[in-house]
């Protein structure tokens, strides 16, 4: 089994909380915001194309918006094995992290 | 701010629009127009315009792979109906391939030709930082050569000249023989003219590989000489030829202590290399060329401004503040005198070349367009885009513009040694190394494939598909401007190369056939050595003993191409202000006689009065140029020796005919018979081997000691015009080439115009018309094509033979008959092919063409 790459996770996650309203420029605002670092859009655009291929998200395309230079959005939803994947991307993360200390151990 | 932004860059979405799939496009664009939109209002135009640019730049990879991978499925389709095309019009894809691989094997020939050329003197170490020095006449011509004084007392004043070396061609002016004595066999003895002294800077300012030897060492002692390769092998074979001696016209040994390998692709060609025993500090002779090696820090400008006047400042020369010296980078050198027109030319041939090949494909492509509506209407009506048929197209032409370069890439590899003895080079793939060949091999495929692509892409993707679905095939005539010009365009740059190969052939052999104004038949060139030299009367007299030896003399150079020039004369009534420019020959008595040359006034030399040998024959544009109205018996002062006028001969070409002749002074002092490299004999057309046997046992007596060498003359005259010959050779295959693969496309479009025809001639042929009439019906247009294309190309032709002749002093005239030839040949050769289909078209049973209707 093959585990969610680490900007697999976050893109998703963001989509999550996204809700209703992710599209290419919310979540690549969002996903931006949450790292600190900037994203150029091919990046966020190449993760999510895996994640569509994947079948993690499916993608609907709205009706075209003029602020958009009359070009529609697409926006994305998480699907149920996407929900699973980071259910056990989280599963993980807990237990390898079970038995240590929240900050690393000062060196001497 | 403005309140209406420009929008994104409208390129970059356009750049987007090609590489990304439709789908992606769509949403891509839109999110990007979202966030440009945002930053312009916050940050400002321009530094979103920036952001969007680099956006799109980043993410078209990831675009690129997505639309590959989603169109996998239509990319097989395609590729399956460009290969049941090829099948189905066999006739067609052989000549487009063929026509193809022609001209990309054409083109990558020259490029590697160019390449090679482009690569002169590139291998040096110091390349950046190595220059000839040269002078600029008042003239403005640059001349290679300098003064030998020059380099030394430059170096002196500027430290900015780091080395310098002069190359003292001792070999061109003096007779050079070498022996080697192996242990235990006869001698090995040759003359040598490429025999050099230099500087001891010499190996450290140019990187020659030493194959033997220590190149730190090599040039220490006034004793060593370095060889090339091939001279290595000429003397020792397989032996190692390091502290092996040569002795040097029998009075000095030197020892080998270098063997250096010289790249063919080196202007500096050496086959011995001593070191030069004197700093020449006061020797003005102007000669051989000087080379420096200048600190890489140094402003060039600054330098060349600062030497400009140095001829001025160190020689006395008369008038020396005429002659400007310069520097030439070492690179440059070899692409300057002469060669870099060839470069353009070539060049020129070989994207033209290339065009009528893409020219063919284009002309094919939509003349076929008919059988390929069908396809595209059916496409279109299944929801295909336009751009998606375009693409289709391209697709196609690239993919057989990659079949065209894998024929041609083994064409090349079939001709390059043939190539290579033809321009004597040596020419191979690794020209290109590494990735530069692939880079350059797959551009070609894709501008070839994109060049004659474009427009029957576009052509073909244009049609509506009501009108092509519809049973009628209704496509007759349409655009068939495009092709009118086309066609007319391949046939003008053949008739051009055609009408350029007849004009360099009837020059070469106007050259060639032009009397030079004296006789070299039956004339022998041997070489001069020391010990002939000593005892030439009595050799002379020897030899003419035999009834069979008609003259002997001796002289410097051959008397076609005597390229030797002087200030050093006066006579009466100079204008001192002149600085005289004057040829001359130094030359024992009987040279006049020897070659038969025509005296107009005066008498020649006379070896019965010994006054002679201060005496000067010159010639008539002498006479001329020093203005003289009796020249006999006037007097002449030649390097400082006073003496008279006593004969003028009659102007003969001292020098190949792309000079004038000049002035021209004969002198027999026998203080100058040091300068004496070959005895001429004369000898009658009969038993010529017993007369060849004769000589060589009179001289091999005579001068035991060194070989003997002869060639008859008239046989170096011929290599004074090698280039032209060359020349004329290479045109005339291009022109070869340019004619076959219009052809090709004219034999394709005949075909065409038959088979669309078919039914209209099985109607006339119905009627009643004749074969003869339907013939005339269908190659009367291409006829009409043909003679503008010839109209076209005439001026053209004769523009730029018009230049090029005037690279010769004495030249043909530009016959327009030639051109007319060259319009005819074209109409012949062009109407192999037309009249074949129209034939074939006009004895075609009319019933199988009207069976379906």
């Amino acid at each position: 089994m093959k585990f969610l790459s680490r900007q697999e996770e976050l893109l998703l996650l963001s989509i999550w909380k996204l809700g209703n309203d992710a599209y290419g420029v919310t979540i690549r605002q969002h996903v931006g915001r949450m790292t600190g670092k900037y994203w150029s859009i091919g990046a966020v655009y190449d993760v999510l194309d895996r994640l569509t291929r994947k079948g993690l998200v499916s993608t609907m395309t709205s009706e075209p918006v003029k602020a958009r230079g009359g070009k529609s959005k697409r926006y994305y939803r998480i699907t149920k094995q996407g929900f699973r994947e980071l259910e056990e991307v989280r599963s993980l993360e807990k237990r390898v992290w079970l038995g240590l200390p929240e900050a690393a151990p000062e060196k001497k | 701010m403005a309140d209406k932004s420009q929008g994104p860059p409208s390129l970059a979405s356009c750049l987007l629009k090609i590489i990304a799939s439709a789908r992606d496009y769509d949403y891509a664009i839109g999110d990007l127009t979202e966030n440009y939109e945002y930053i312009a209002a916050t940050e400002g135009e321009k530094k979103a315009r920036r952001w969007f640019w680099k956006e799109v730049m980043k993410s078209l990879p990831g675009f690129m792979k997505n639309a590959l991978y989603r169109r996998t499925a239509m990319i097989m389709n395609y590729l399956k109906i460009a290969w049941r095309n090829i099948l189905r019009n066999k006739l067609f894809a052989l000549i487009n391939t063929l026509g193809l691989a022609v001209g990309m094997a054409c083109f990558i020939l020259i490029t590697l030709w160019i390449q090679d050329e482009l690569n002169f003197d590139k291998f040096h170490a110091n390349r950046d930082a190595l220059y000839l020095l040269t002078i600029i006449h008042p003239d403005d011509v640059m001349d290679p050569n300098v003064p030998y004084a020059l380099a030394p007392r430059l170096a002196d004043e500027f430290p900015e000249i780091i080395h310098y070396t002069r190359i003292y061609e001792y070999g061109s002016i003096a007779t050079c023989s070498f022996k080697y004595q192996p242990d235990g066999s006869p001698p090995i003895r040759f003359y040598e003219n490429n025999v050099n002294l230099v500087d001891s800077s010499f190996f450290p300012m140019f990187s020659f590989r030493f194959i033997r030897g220590n190149p730190e060492t090599a040039l220490q002692n006034p004793n060593s000489v370095v060889i090339s390769d091939k001279i290595a092998t000429k003397y020792f074979g397989h032996d190692n030829p390091l502290g092996k001696a040569l002795t040097f016209n029998n009075r000095q040994d030197l020892v080998v202590t270098g063997v250096i390998n010289i790249p063919s692709n080196s202007s500096i060609q050496l086959d011995f290399i001593v070191l030069l025993p004197d700093r020449l500090e006061n020797d003005w002779n102007w000669r051989d060329p000087s080379y420096v090696l200048l600190d890489k820090n140094v402003s060039l400008p600054d330098f060349r401004e600062k030497i400009a006047g140095s001829i001025q400042k160190y020689s006395n020369y008369q008038h020396a503040e005429r002659f400007r010296t310069d520097v030439l980078p070492l690179t440059q050198v070899y692409l300057n005198f002469g060669r870099r027109t060839y470069v353009y030319i070539f060049s020129v041939i070989a994207f033209f070349i290339l065009l009528i090949a893409c020219i063919n494909y284009m002309n094919l492509a939509t003349a076929s367009s008919a059988n390929r509506a069908r396809e595209v209407g059916l496409r279109k009506v299944m929801g295909a885009k336009r751009s998606e048929l375009i693409q289709q197209f391209l697709g196609e032409s690239i993919f057989l513009s990659a079949l065209g370069l894998a024929l041609s890439l083994i064409m090349v590899k079939t001709v390059l040694p043939l190539i290579n003895t033809l321009t004597s080079k040596q020419l191979t793939f690794s020209l290109l190394h590494g990735h530069f060949l692939y880079l350059f091999l797959f551009g070609l495929v894709l501008a070839v494939g994109l060049i004659s692509g474009v427009y029957p892409a576009l052509f073909l993707s244009s049609s509506r598909p009501v009108d092509s679905l519809k049973a009628s095939l209704n496509f007759k005539s349409r655009r068939s401007a495009f092709r009118l010009v086309t066609v007319i365009g391949q046939f003008a740059i053949s008739v051009l190369l055609i009408s350029c190969t007849a004009v360099v052939f009837k020059q070469l052999n106007y050259i060639q056939k032009r009397p030079l104004g004296f006789s070299t038949d039956h004339v022998i060139k041997v070489q001069i050595n020391p010990t002939l030299l000593n005892r030439f009367n009595s050799y002379k007299d020897k030899l003419l003993q035999n009834p069979n030896i008609l003259n002997v003399t001796a002289g410097q150079e051959v008397p076609y191409n005597e390229d030797y020039k002087t200030s050093g004369v006066e006579w009466d009534g100079k204008d001192p202000e002149l600085s005289p420019h004057v040829r001359y020959t130094v030359s024992h008595f009987d040279y006049i006689e020897t070659f038969e040359m025509e005296l107009v006034e005066g008498r020649s030399f006379n070896r019965d009065s010994p006054a002679d040998i201060n005496n000067y024959v010159i010639n008539e544009e002498a006479v001329r140029y020093m203005g003289l109205a009796e020249p006999v018996g006037k007097r002449l002062r030649f390097w400082g020796n006073n003496g008279t006028i006593i004969g003028v001969v009659k102007n003969y070409h001292h020098v190949p005919l792309h000079l004038e002749i000049m002035p021209h002074v004969f002198t027999i002092n026998p203080g100058n018979f040091r300068w004496l490299r070959y005895v001429f004999i004369k000898i009658a057309p009969e038993n010529i081997p017993d007369t060849l046997r004769y000589i060589k046992e009179t001289s091999e007596s005579y001068a035991p000691d060194y070989p003997h060498e002869y060639s008859f003359l008239d046989q170096g005259i011929g290599n004074l015009y090698l280039a032209e010959q060359r020349l004329g050779k290479i045109f005339s295959y291009f022109a070869f080439l340019a004619i076959f693969i219009s052809c090709l496309g004219i034999f394709g479009l005949a075909s065409f115009t038959a088979e669309k025809r078919t039914k209209e001639i099985g109607i006339r042929k119905v009627l009643g018309a004749p074969v003869s009439s339907i013939v005339l019906l269908l190659s009367k247009e291409f006829s009409w094509w043909i003679l503008l294309a010839n109209i076209i190309a005439w001026p053209i032709g004769w523009y730029a033979m018009h230049k090029w002749l005037q690279n010769f002093a004495y030249r043909t005239g530009l016959n327009p008959l030639l051109f007319v030839f060259a319009g005819v040949l074209s109409f012949v050769i062009a109407a192999l092919p037309i009249s074949y289909q129209s034939l074939k078209a006009a004895l075609a049973d009319p019933v199988d063409s009207l069976r379906y209707e």
